[in-house]
């Protein structure tokens, strides 16, 4: 299958290209073929790295969290609370999906900017007097737009499976406790495929932490990146590229105890 | 959960969510017509200079074209190779999980790794990076899993009774995928490509690794954010949403035509 031949050059030899490349060694004449450890060493010796490795877990998490939330009602809405319009309310949820992440993300600077909207509106409505310039450059303004643009990956797939149950079911759970012990574990599906995109999206970021982390918000892909494009250190990239890789496989075999991934991605064998 | 109270909660609520999803775009939008050099506001009135600035920038011409013809190619090779994936998972075949598992695991893959990754296989075959060669490669395996999972969606609804009554009727295989099944899917298939399309035309991180010295859209805007930040970049950004969101509105009603 022509299929199968380019996913081995997209995918399975690039990967074991990562693998070989980490046990290389750089020197300040470049890359030496090597068999060694030293790289991975160089991860846990250093505590700044394995620290970084927490931190983008931490953020990751809290954004998967927050999306969570925000997204169950929200496709709850769109399954139960929409009749006529649910086509457009459906498609204007999906355009955002496929659109540009890098735009997304661009247009939430002209909004938390030290002379941004939210800074102009306060101070024409005299809530502060200075500019506040708590919006941007850090932790805070990273979460919000990585929760802004992958919102939709959480709401699609439990609006999915919310769709799939029978209506006359959801109907009988017409009280909370119902709702726990029906609605929630049947749409389970949906949630975990919605926690398994968003974190590993908002785990391998980065583009949002790049361009509106500054140094506190810096997330674990701005350092893999930095190998490839500052330091010039392809074997410790290398290293960096499993760990995040090895994550996120490590975040699948979880999620598969819990539903089939393979119907999360809508494929059926 | 649907009494009256509970139902105009949810309806606030969702109202609430699109209002987070759109206000960042529209602001956008509204500040690409904003007169002042600023990217933000105060507002200092209503101007196309911003469009008539970027329609003289040659250089963003250049990266228009870069990105349309790879989005095409990609579009068109994504579609045939995942077509034929879509139509070989038709029928039952040996190793049948590991194949699909293995079409489904660029989904999982943070885009970066895949950057980084091609970065090196094309360094050690010494390829020398550039659009049409080692982008497309990443654009085409970027975009393959989506027309897959598409296309099959769509398979696996189509009422194959169709087929074999044209076999009955004397067609052979080939005949029967031309006159039968191809027409009837043909709506879902535009729509895929559509969607790879929009997706290639979007893509920026596996890009940046693997395109060298050429441009497309999403890397000039990448380079401009770090040089000039002016409201140019607003109407660029303007229009690329607006492409983009052609493009999948045109996508989805395509899909959505023939269920």
């Amino acid at each position: 299958m022509p299929a199968c031949l380019l996913l081995t050059f997209y995918l399975v030899i690039p990967i074991a290209m990562l693998i070989v490349m980490s046990f290389y060694r750089s020197t300040l004449f470049g890359v030496v073929p090597d068999f060694s450890w030293n790289n991975y060493l160089h991860f846990w010796r250093n505590p700044m790295f394995p620290n970084l490795l927490l931190r983008s877990i931490r953020l990751a998490v809290t954004v998967t969290a927050i999306s969570l939330l925000v997204s169950y009602p929200f496709a709850y809405f769109l399954a139960r609370g929409t009749r006529r319009f649910r086509t457009t309310l459906l498609i204007l949820v999906m355009v955002p999906f496929w659109t540009s992440y890098l735009i997304r993300t661009m247009s939430w600077l002209p909004i938390l900017g030290i002379k941004g909207v939210v800074n102009y509106s306060l101070m024409t409505l005299q809530i502060v007097s200075n500019p506040v310039e708590v919006f941007l450059f850090n932790q805070f303004s990273v979460v919000l737009t990585l929760i802004h643009i992958y919102l939709p990956y959480m709401v699609v797939p439990i609006y999915l499976s919310l769709d799939r149950l029978d209506g006359r079911l959801l109907e009988a759970a017409s009280d909370l406790r119902t709702f726990w012990h029906v609605t929630l574990p049947l749409s389970l599906p949906g949630v975990v495929g919605g926690i398994v995109m968003v974190f590993i999206a908002a785990f391998g970021a980065y583009v949002t932490p790049k361009l509106l982390g500054g140094s506190s918000g810096i997330m674990f892909g701005n350092v893999l990146a930095d190998q490839y494009s500052g330091t010039f250190n392809w074997p410790f990239g290398a290293v960096l590229a499993l760990i995040m890789i090895a994550v996120v496989l490590g975040l699948l075999v979880v999620a598969s105890r819990f539903t089939r991934l393979d119907a999360v991605f809508g494929a059926r064998a | 959960m649907t009494d009256g109270r509970a139902r105009s909660f949810l309806r606030i609520y969702g109202a609430a969510v699109y209002v987070f999803l759109y206000t960042p775009i529209v602001m956008l939008i509204v500040l690409s017509f904003n007169d002042s050099n600023s990217i933000t506001l105060p507002w200092g009135g209503f101007t196309w200079r911003w469009y008539r600035a970027l329609a003289e920038n040659q250089s963003v011409f250049v990266s228009l074209k870069n990105s349309l013809t790879l989005g095409l190619m990609t579009a068109v090779i994504s579609t045939v190779i995942g077509g034929l994936a879509a139509f070989a998972f038709r029928s039952r075949f040996r190793g049948q999980v590991a194949v699909m598992r293995m079409l489904l695991l660029p989904f999982v893959i943070p885009g970066l790794t895949i950057g980084v990754a091609l970065l090196l296989l094309f360094h050690a075959l010494g390829v020398r990076p550039g659009l049409l060669t080692t982008t497309l490669v990443a654009h085409v395996g970027f975009t393959l899993p989506y027309v897959f999972v598409l296309i099959s969606t769509r398979l696996h609804r189509f009422d194959e009774s169709l087929e074999e009554a044209a076999m009955d009727l004397g067609a052979d295989e080939i005949t029967t995928f031309w006159q039968v099944t191809f027409p009837l899917i043909r709506p879902g298939i535009v729509g895929s490509a559509l969607f790879a399309f929009t997706l290639s035309f979007d893509e920026f991180i596996r890009t940046l690794f693997t395109i060298g010295n050429d441009n497309t859209l999403p890397i000039q805007i990448w380079s401009t954010l770090g040089s000039m930040v002016s409201p140019e970049l607003n109407a660029m950004a303007t229009l690329i949403v607006a492409a983009s969101f052609a493009l999948v509105i045109a996508g989805e009603l395509l899909r959505g035509r023939e269920r």
